[in-house]
């Protein structure tokens, strides 16, 4: 076969609504489109007039995924405007809070999203009995995730505890305890996801930019915005070679990072910033012979699973600190003033940009959102421009399903794509 | 064994937080998902063919000519629709849309003309809905009882207490006390008032009741020195259509 059309509909097992539309004519890709088919939601005007205590709650709105980091971002920019330096213990809890939201975030989209295209079942539901236990597997590292936001933020979902400058409640010591056991029993989880998910890793390369936060930690909240090309610029200035544009036949953004695509997510992390790893870590590359840096999108599937590992111990780590350390802190005091503020983390799929303006009150007068997902789009199109091709000896329905892996290894989240678009159609 | 009612999960425009909050049941879900039969769940990746379902379960709110279509058309297939969460049981935070000032409304309004009805809207104002389960996000260990009586045929009643009981009843200091605002009183509880727990005021996610004074408690919110403003922009966080979420 050197001329197919497939347009795959309502793409299922991603978070959000999007479509596949690709045209191949004589083993040469004519046209192919991700379209993102999500209704936008107008955050970033929504949010306009606000208070900047009020927006937190609100952004977080945006993905039930990874509600935790829009909160922490927008936090993160209103700081920076405030010049609010927050506490180690802050830090910590912080950082401990995104490990939590790695773990549940990375276990459901690997046991739940990606794992039944490879044993060859529809979803989850199909699971034979013997199968059963991936699931439990699945549903018991996401739980380590949910427990450590419930008592480190409130809530599994729509984290209620982060304040500018800190926290309005923080854990018990026997919470602490009781973590530290749930993620010590959690490792044997880990590891056999690491070695469940290294068989699966099908063949395909294709050169291009990682983009991550880059630091001497492996850190989700701290470093410097890296590229694998070696550009590294400050958290403040991202808009120097981070560009988005519109698609008319999207209804979210695309970006590109010194004009040209590129990936971020755990694949990015470890690219970019892997020798900042614990040494488990490190070894469990090593044992599985996994080759790093890797031009692989699929390889992003198993960097997840190294990264559950890499959040277990490294939450370990962060509880011992805040045991020995826990101090009752009230969050810092500041003072609300004008300006313009940016917030950079690394959310579960990827950097993840707020940039807010107030005014002397606190109001926000403008906002801008930048999402994993719409960093990734770009790059998925590119891939599949060079992996159709290769594809085209199969019959139809197995080219659909080895795109929709590619398409799900990128773990898209489209309720955080589709967060605004500012449209010009054309 | 009696046949498995046929159950179809549909998301709107929301943040899929809902859906996600239902995987919280773990050991449960497996439990329920051997009672019933789940013939569509785009999350999950079934997206069986069905002519009729026993019961649909329904989260986001409708914000597209498109999706106003697809909700009529579930409701048709379905013989009990259940709205989960508040984005299809208030309107919820996309909602926040439908009272942003003419300014700000001029600069989305480009795109709204291609994709977007004029306002958002919960279910109930599209289509009769048989049960409302609350909050942003849903509790699943109330989403669990909810399905179990579902599942057996009974409709789900209504918690009809204000968030104070459970606030209470969790020995919380009324925000009241310390002057600040809190919507606790005229909201639905049933959620264990975990929002205040947390040390933040009740927003009022789970819809304001049909009892309560809203009168009243809107004075009293003043009186902790709330502007009109953000007294406006508190009430619409999750009530832009002014509904009342039972």
């Amino acid at each position: 076969m050197h001329s197919c059309d497939i347009s795959l509909n309502n793409i299922t097992k991603i978070e959000g609504h999007a479509h596949l539309n690709l045209k191949v004519r004589r083993g040469k890709v004519r046209k192919v489109q991700f379209i993102v088919s999500e209704n936008n939601r107008f955050f970033e005007k929504m949010v306009l007039g606000k208070s900047y205590e009020d927006v937190p709650s609100m952004v977080g709105r945006i993905c039930g995924f990874c509600s935790t980091a829009h909160i922490v971002t927008a936090f993160e920019a209103f700081e920076k405007v405030f010049k609010v330096e927050n506490t180690i213990q802050t830090g910590l809890l912080r950082e401990l809070l995104y490990h939590g939201m790695n773990l549940k975030s990375h276990a459901l989209h690997l046991y739940m999203l990606v794992l039944p295209d490879y044993l060859g079942k529809e979803s989850v539901l199909e699971f034979s009995k013997s199968q059963h236990e991936l699931i439990h597997q699945g549903l018991r590292l996401k739980k380590v995730g949910t427990e450590i936001l419930r008592l480190a933020g409130g809530r599994a979902y729509h984290t209620l505890r982060l304040r500018v400058g800190g926290f309005s409640k923080l854990p018990t010591m026997e919470e602490l305890d009781y973590l530290y056991d749930l993620l010590e029993k959690a490792k044997k989880d880990a590891n056999e996801c690491i070695s469940l998910f290294s068989k699966y890793l099908p063949k395909f390369e294709r050169k291009t930019e990682y983009v991550a936060l880059i630091g001497t930690d492996y850190c989700f909240l701290c470093g410097t915005i890296g590229s694998s090309n070696g550009i590294c610029v400050a958290e403040e200035d991202y808009l120097k070679h981070l560009k988005e544009f519109v698609v008319p036949y999207s209804t979210a953004k695309i970006a590109e990072f010194a004009g040209k695509e590129y990936m971020v997510g755990a694949l990015a992390r470890i690219n970019l910033n892997g020798k900042a790893m614990k040494k488990e870590v490190k070894n469990k590359i090593k044992e599985f012979k996994l080759k790093f840096p890797n031009e692989s999108p699929f390889y992003n599937n198993i960097s997840q699973a190294l990264e559950i590992l890499q959040s277990i111990l490294a939450s370990q780590e962060i509880i011992d600190e805040l045991r020995s350390r826990l101090r009752n802190e009230k969050p810092v005091k500041f003072k609300v003033r004008a300006g313009t503020g940016v917030g950079v983390t690394e959310a579960p799929r990827g950097t993840l940009y707020h940039q807010y303006s107030l005014n002397s009150s606190g109001r926000v007068t403008d906002a801008s959102i930048v999402v994993p997902t719409n960093q990734n789009n770009h790059n998925i199109e590119e891939d599949i421009r060079v992996y159709a091709p290769q594809l085209l000896k199969l019959p139809k329905p197995k080219i659909e399903l080895e795109l929709e892996k590619l398409i799900r290894a990128y773990d898209p989240c489209i309720s955080c794509a589709t967060h605004f678009l500012k449209v010009k159609w054309e | 064994m009696a046949k498995k009612l046929k159950v179809g999960v549909f998301s709107f425009s929301c943040c899929e937080g809902c859906q996600l909050e239902m995987f919280q049941m773990e050991g449960e879900i497996l439990d329920l998902f051997g009672e019933i039969n789940l013939v569509n769940s785009r999350l999950i990746g079934k997206r069986g063919k069905f002519n009729e379902l026993d019961i649909a379960i329904v989260e986001g709110s409708i914000i597209s000519a498109k999706e106003k279509k697809e909700l009529k058309e579930i409701r048709e297939k379905a013989k009990f629709l259940m709205a989960i969460g508040a984005c299809a049981v208030t309107g919820g935070v996309p909602g926040v849309r439908n009272n942003i000032s003419p300014s700000i409304k001029k600069k989305i309004r480009g795109q709204m003309k291609k994709h977007h009805l004029e306002k958002v809207h919960n279910l109930a104002e599209i289509v009769k809905v048989d049960y409302n389960l609350k909050g942003c996000p849903i509790n699943y260990k109330e989403f669990v009882v909810v399905m179990n009586q579902i599942v057996r045929g009974i409709t789900p009643k209504d918690v009809d207490i204000p968030v104070c009981v459970e606030c209470k009843h969790n020995e919380n200091l009324c925000l009241y006390k310390k002057n600040k605002a809190c919507l606790g009183p005229i909201t639905f509880g049933g959620c264990d008032s975990v929002c205040i727990n947390e040390g933040f005021m009740c927003n009022g996610c789970r819809g304001f009741r049909p009892d309560g004074n809203l009168k009243t408690t809107l004075k009293r919110i003043k009186r902790t020195g709330m502007d009109e403003k953000d007294l406006r922009i508190l009430l619409d966080s999750f009530h832009s259509l002014g509904a009342r979420g039972g």
